[in-house]
């Protein structure tokens, strides 16, 4: 039954102009339309130096190694990383404010970090601070406890020093621009909605006549329902699969460079937005204009809270909705890919990655128990 | 044996009642017309039974068991043919006839089986290949009966199927639910046309502001009018003096003259078409056209209403 349903829900998806548009045509529109946005800055493969402003306040010994530190640490073509300013508090701060540096480093008995916007250079200078002060106060500790051994710590975290410097910010080819095409993605997976919508019209029989035949015939809803669903997950997941290809054979911009976890984001995306169509579907009961608002809405805010549309927004939610931001579809999805460009371990993308399964798994089930055992007021 | 019961069945969209406290019994092997204007609650009686709509108060039994949203058992045995067409404009004739077919019937062979079936049944064999969209009215109620059929349901449920279809089809659409009928099935069937309801029907409800307002069959319906003839004759100058000596006629229980016409309404008795002539005859009054007609069962409605069946 459930592939007797499948098979003819792909082949009429395959068939109806709407949902080829969403799954197909559209993504590839936008992709070449940020291609042609991004098209001088795409395949760089790395990142502009970053101007950070040093406040001496204190004068040490640790501190001078650290300004030592930062002179000497490169991306793996020789570029510098830092492009160190010295300069007195207040102008430090000016320049912050007009973004024309990254970040400040005051010097004193501790190393202190202001930042300014959230982005890639923000987290290359703070993991850099955060290791130098990790990596120094080891050697210190060491020293308290065994003097005579402080060399072997020195040995062993260099090494580290090495492997954190190799895998974490030069193992990856990190393209800023590349970020831009994953919160494409993200949004091409969130506007599978507009095929979930169908799916969700379809179920009920306050939606359309054929909804009401479904409801009146001899299968369970849940088997209709998740048939359906596989079916459009599948169009719009090798919807999305080609729309990869394009952009990554044809338009050549560097993503999918771990093919497996991305397709397990990209999979899930696919779920999550096809998902919160049909859930709009179920939830509106019998308005079309409605199920289009709700997908909309969720779809185009979520995206454009994810900071698709302007950064300052995604910083703004991560900072007075912070949850809100955690929980939007889209931010998980492109935070996925994120991490999986900066971080050398999977820790953070498979917690977005997490929240991402768990929301379409309960929206599924909202779904299904929307329409589950279901009379009408009126059909 | 009793296949559908409905018992005191209320239902309330806000301040409208749809149903009044209906009652009615569909034995096995009926063709069961519901007969009513439109509005009066034809259509939310069979989606009540059919367990789509929710009601205030009541009890509805299908096979003897009451029917549920969940009563996939029940809704196995059931088919319906609704009054919208409900199929995929993205599927073929035989694709849409194949998917309804398979929410029913999982053995691959009998399904392609019944889905033949259903094809020949409502003569779109020359259009397995075609789209919906590509098919006349006519011909896309005959594939929207198809998908609800083909399954070989035991309890059919029809509303309206031939709304805005032309009468060739009509007249097809007609036997074939006589054919169902012959088959075993029971149907349901929901019409504002009363020519329909007759034709085909074996027990009929008229149906009026939610309420059954007659059951029986289409002769037990009529026998509830005064009248059981009509007759109209064309007579050009009458002397409606006259009238009084023809409602002493045997059986006639109405005389008057209007528009040229003479008309008579009759109960009971026969040959009162040939009474009413010889009299004109030998009377010497020439008359043109002569028409008998039977009481219809918008006589009845009428009667019992005080409307017209069509108001």
């Amino acid at each position: 039954m459930f592939w007797h349903i499948y098979k003819y829900r792909v082949k009429s998806l395959l068939k109806t102009k709407m949902s080829v548009f969403w799954a197909f045509i559209y993504p590839i529109l936008l992709g070449t339309l940020f291609f042609v946005t991004f098209g001088n800055s795409i395949n760089k493969n790395s990142i502009e130096t970053i101007d950070v402003a040093i406040v001496k306040e204190t004068e040490s010994e640790k501190n001078d190694s650290f300004v030592e530190m930062m002179e000497k640490v490169e991306f793996e073509d020789g570029k510098r990383i830092f492009n160190i300013l010295n300069l007195d508090l207040k102008s430090a701060e000016g320049k912050l404010e007009d973004e024309s540096i990254v970040g400040i480093v005051r010097l004193g008995d501790e190393i202190t970090l202001e930042m300014g916007k959230s982005g890639l250079g923000a987290s290359i200078l703070k993991e850099f601070a955060d290791e130098y002060t990790r990596s120094f106060e080891l050697i210190e500790d060491a020293a308290t406890i065994d003097f005579t051994r402080i060399q072997d710590v020195i040995d062993v975290n260099e090494n580290r020093k090495e492997y954190v410097e190799e895998v974490s910010l030069g193992g990856e080819k990190i393209d800023t621009e590349a970020q831009y095409f994953y919160a494409l993605i993200g949004m091409a997976c969130l506007f599978g909605s507009f095929i979930g919508m169908v799916l969700g019209k379809d179920i009920q029989a306050v939606n359309s006549p054929i909804g009401a035949r479904k409801t009146v015939s001899g299968t369970k809803r849940l088997t209709l329902m998740m048939g359906d669903l596989a079916a459009a997950v599948s169009i719009h997941f090798v919807g999305l699969l080609l729309v990869v290809t394009y952009l990554k054979y044809i338009l050549k911009i560097p993503v999918f460079s771990q093919p497996l976890p991305c397709i397990a984001v990209v999979f899930l995306g696919c779920v999550m937005g096809v998902e919160l169509g049909q859930f709009a579907s179920c939830v509106a009961k019998g308005s079309e204009g409605m199920t289009i608002a709700i997908s909309l809405a969720i779809s185009l805010g979520s995206s454009a809270l994810s900071g698709l549309m302007s950064p300052d927004l995604k910083r703004l939610m991560d900072r007075v909705a912070p949850i809100v931001s955690r929980l939007n579809p889209s931010s998980a999805i492109a935070d996925c890919f994120y991490s999986l460009s900066i971080y050398s371990d999977y820790t953070r993308f498979a917690k977005s990655l997490t929240i991402l399964a768990v929301e379409a798994v309960v929206l599924v089930v909202l779904s299904f128990f929307a329409v589950r055992r279901n009379k009408y007021v009126s059909v | 044996m009793e296949v559908v019961r409905v018992d005191n069945l209320v239902k309330r969209y806000k301040e409208l009642v749809a149903l009044d406290h209906l009652s009615i019994s569909v034995n096995k092997g009926e063709v069961f017309g519901l007969l009513g204007p439109n509005g009066s609650g034809k259509s939310t009686l069979m989606n009540c039974i059919l367990s789509l709509l929710k009601y205030s108060k009541g009890e509805i039994k299908v096979f003897g068991q009451e029917m549920k949203p969940d009563s996939y058992d029940l809704k196995r045995k059931i088919g319906v043919v609704l009054q919208n067409v409900a199929v995929f404009d993205e599927l073929t004739v035989r694709e849409n006839i194949d998917y309804f077919c398979g929410l029913y019937v999982t053995d691959k062979a009998l399904r392609k089986q019944y889905v033949d079936e259903a094809i020949k049944f409502v003569g779109l064999e020359d259009f397995t290949k075609f789209y919906p969209k590509k098919l006349s009215g006519g011909l896309l109620r005959r594939l929207n009966i198809a998908c609800g059929i083909a399954h070989k349901p035991e309890l059919i449920f029809m509303d309206e199927p031939t709304v805005a279809v032309d009468p060739q089809s009509r007249n097809n659409i007609l036997e074939g639910i006589k054919e169902l009928n012959r088959q075993g099935a029971t149907i349901i069937y929901t019409s504002h046309y009363m020519e329909e309801v007759e034709q085909i029907c074996t027990r009929i409800a008229i149906i009026d502001k939610g309420k059954t307002i007659a059951v029986g069959t289409n002769d037990e319906l009529k026998a509830l009018t005064p009248t059981s003839e009509k007759i109209r004759i064309e007579i050009l100058d009458f002397d409606e003096s006259k009238l009084p000596e023809i409602k002493e006629l045997p059986h006639v229980t109405s005389a008057t003259y209007e528009e040229n016409h003479l008309l008579v309404s009759c109960k009971g008795g026969t040959h009162n078409l040939i009474r009413v002539l010889d009299y004109l005859k030998n009377n010497n009054v020439n008359f043109g056209r002569v028409y008998s007609e039977l009481p219809t069962l918008n006589d009845v409605f009428l009667e019992i209403t005080g409307k017209e069946l069509r108001d």
